[in-house]
């Protein structure tokens, strides 16, 4: 499939994330990819070591995405769930299982450049085995008039001894609200990292995220980063979750938010629960303005405050 | 296991009051899970499980620890083609540490060395099989709220102006109900009695609707 029967408008509407998603179109690179336009199938390409299967349905897709025991793939899965109308309900109902002893990234990407009253749900389960490497990370692109409304819910298996990487983006165009639910489970020995970057920026955002780690196994480990900015009348609310119910488990949930502007608003809700009596979990919070000096030493540089303040942003949402 | 702390008052001893099947959640009406009335205790698909597993009548630990671990399943892909061999398996320890949360907020309680319920869980068949008296309770209120709309309009048309006057009307009578029915012994004297749903019931739907379509 080339990329031209593709819409326009969705390729290109990742390029303030320096991402071209030509570039992960089927033909591009040796991954596997699915490609949903709206309801309709419009790539998918397997590769070995990958099953996948779609099924449209009205309103959108479900799909199995199998990664075999023992593959390794340094090409990224690619999966890209677009819309390119104002208007409209897409569900989507993915689930992903990765055997044991398997290496690979999913990239989604999610984009509704023209959105103004479009509704995007997800529905989608995530089972990774034992001994894994896995990454999913998930841009989005809501357009640029708030008009989107994105209410994903996803629950995350994660087998013994794997490692797995959980990215979410959104702090380009607009949100529109946006409800995010992810549940992870960790099991024994297990390392599980969350990160998740969201900006607001008008009173029509809101965007509101709660992302779980369940440390079920023994020496399960685990990281939630939330890191978000309201301007403008937005509103965010980062509700990271860590519960240690396992033995010598250690969790950890970390929420850096930067409010601007008359009206705009940032909530963080920590909320930690060591269950264990071996076990460990901790959080820490930092919410409001930036430290003026971080300020003064760009406004002396010639940056106007504006300026200075979304330099800053963009550097907090880019730090690793 | 019950220790004697100034906690002891605040620990929950009424019936859940959560009415959504995925409270959190919900395709249809997108009721958010931000909202405070969601027992924490219900956060954790392991806990709600282990309450879905007593539903269907008490346990011991061994009964209860064999039914928690589970093998997913695609949705699409036949058995034929592929046979997930997976599967995720708790601990002992981390079951006896659920276990002891639930008992804690005392939405279980060992007897005889089983597990018990203390809260009613409807399964999906017993709640369809209510289906039946919800419609007929709804169409005689229907009923009444129809036959009742003009004198209602009348006398509290100012009011219906500035507030959302049968949200408000429905709500009061529902109240009155519960009182009534308390008192004259049809309903339990017990706060917040409703039935405590539980997420996997929204999954068994799910997935009889994969099973239907595809």
């Amino acid at each position: 499939m080339s990329g031209t029967e593709y819409p326009k408008e969705i390729l290109e509407s990742l390029e303030d994330y320096n991402i071209d998603i030509r570039d992960f179109m089927p033909g591009h690179g040796k991954g596997a990819k699915l490609l949903l336009n709206f309801n309709k199938i419009s790539g998918l390409e397997q590769v070995d070591g990958v099953i996948l299967k779609g099924r449209e349905i009205e309103n959108g897709i479900v799909a199995d995405i199998i990664i075999m025991e023992g593959t390794k793939i340094e090409e990224p899965v690619h999966l890209c769930f677009g819309v390119n109308k104002e208007t409209g309900v897409q569900e989507i109902f993915p689930r992903i299982i990765a055997e044991d002893n398997t290496e690979v990234t999913v990239q989604a990407h999610c984009s509704f450049p023209k959105a103004n009253g479009l509704i995007h749900k997800m529905f989608g389960h995530f089972y990774i085995g034992k001994n894994c490497n896995f990454t999913y990370s998930e841009t989005h692109y809501h357009g640029e008039n708030s008009g989107a409304f994105v209410a994903p819910v996803a629950y995350m298996y994660v087998g013994e001894n794997s490692v797995f990487e959980n990215n979410f983006n959104l702090t380009r165009g607009t949100p529109g609200k946006v409800k995010i639910m992810i549940d992870i489970y960790a099991m024994k020995n297990s390392v599980i990292k969350s990160n998740i970057r969201a900006f607001g920026k008008s009173k029509k955002d809101s965007v509101r995220i709660r992302d779980s780690v369940f440390l079920e196994g023994e020496n399960a480990r685990s990281i939630i980063k939330m890191k978000a900015a309201a301007r403008d009348g937005g509103e965010v609310l980062m509700y990271g979750i860590t519960e240690g119910n396992a033995p010598n488990c250690n969790g950890h949930v970390e929420c850096n938010e930067i409010v601007l502007g008359k009206g705009s608003i940032c909530r963080a809700r920590p909320f930690i629960r060591a269950i264990d009596p071996t076990s460990s979990v901790s959080h820490e919070a930092s919410l409001g303005r930036f430290p003026q000096k971080w300020l003064d030493e760009l406004l002396a540089k010639g940056l106007t405050e504006e300026e200075a303040t979304q330099v800053l942003i963009e550097a907090m949402l880019q730090e690793e | 296991m019950r220790e004697n702390t100034k906690y002891h008052n605040y620990r929950f001893i009424g019936k859940i009051n959560v009415d959504e099947i995925q409270p959190w959640f919900d395709f249809t009406t997108t009721k958010p899970w931000d909202d405070p009335e969601i027992p924490w205790i219900l956060d954790n698909k392991v806990r709600r499980e282990i309450l879905i597993i007593l539903a269907k009548g008490p346990k011991t630990f061994q009964e209860i620890y064999e039914r928690v671990n589970f093998s997913p399943k695609p949705l699409l892909i036949t058995k034929e083609e592929y046979d997930c061999q997976i599967s995720y398996n708790w601990t002992k320890k981390t079951v006896e540490n659920h276990l002891m949360n639930l008992e804690w907020y005392n939405l279980i309680k060992l007897i005889n060395k089983s597990y018990k319920l203390t809260i009613p869980i409807l399964s999906t068949e017993e709640t369809e099989k209510l289906e039946e008296y919800i419609v007929k309770f709804t169409e005689n209120w229907i009923t009444i709220i129809k036959q009742l709309g003009d004198e209602v309009k009348e006398k509290l048309g100012d009011l219906d102006k500035k507030t959302p006057l049968y949200e408000i009307l429905i709500e009061k009578t529902i109240e009155k109900l519960y009182r009534i029915l308390k008192e004259e012994n049809l309903l339990p004297n017990q706060p917040n009695l409703k039935a405590l749903w539980a997420e996997q019931l929204r999954k068994i739907k799910f997935e009889d609707w994969v099973a239907k379509n595809f």
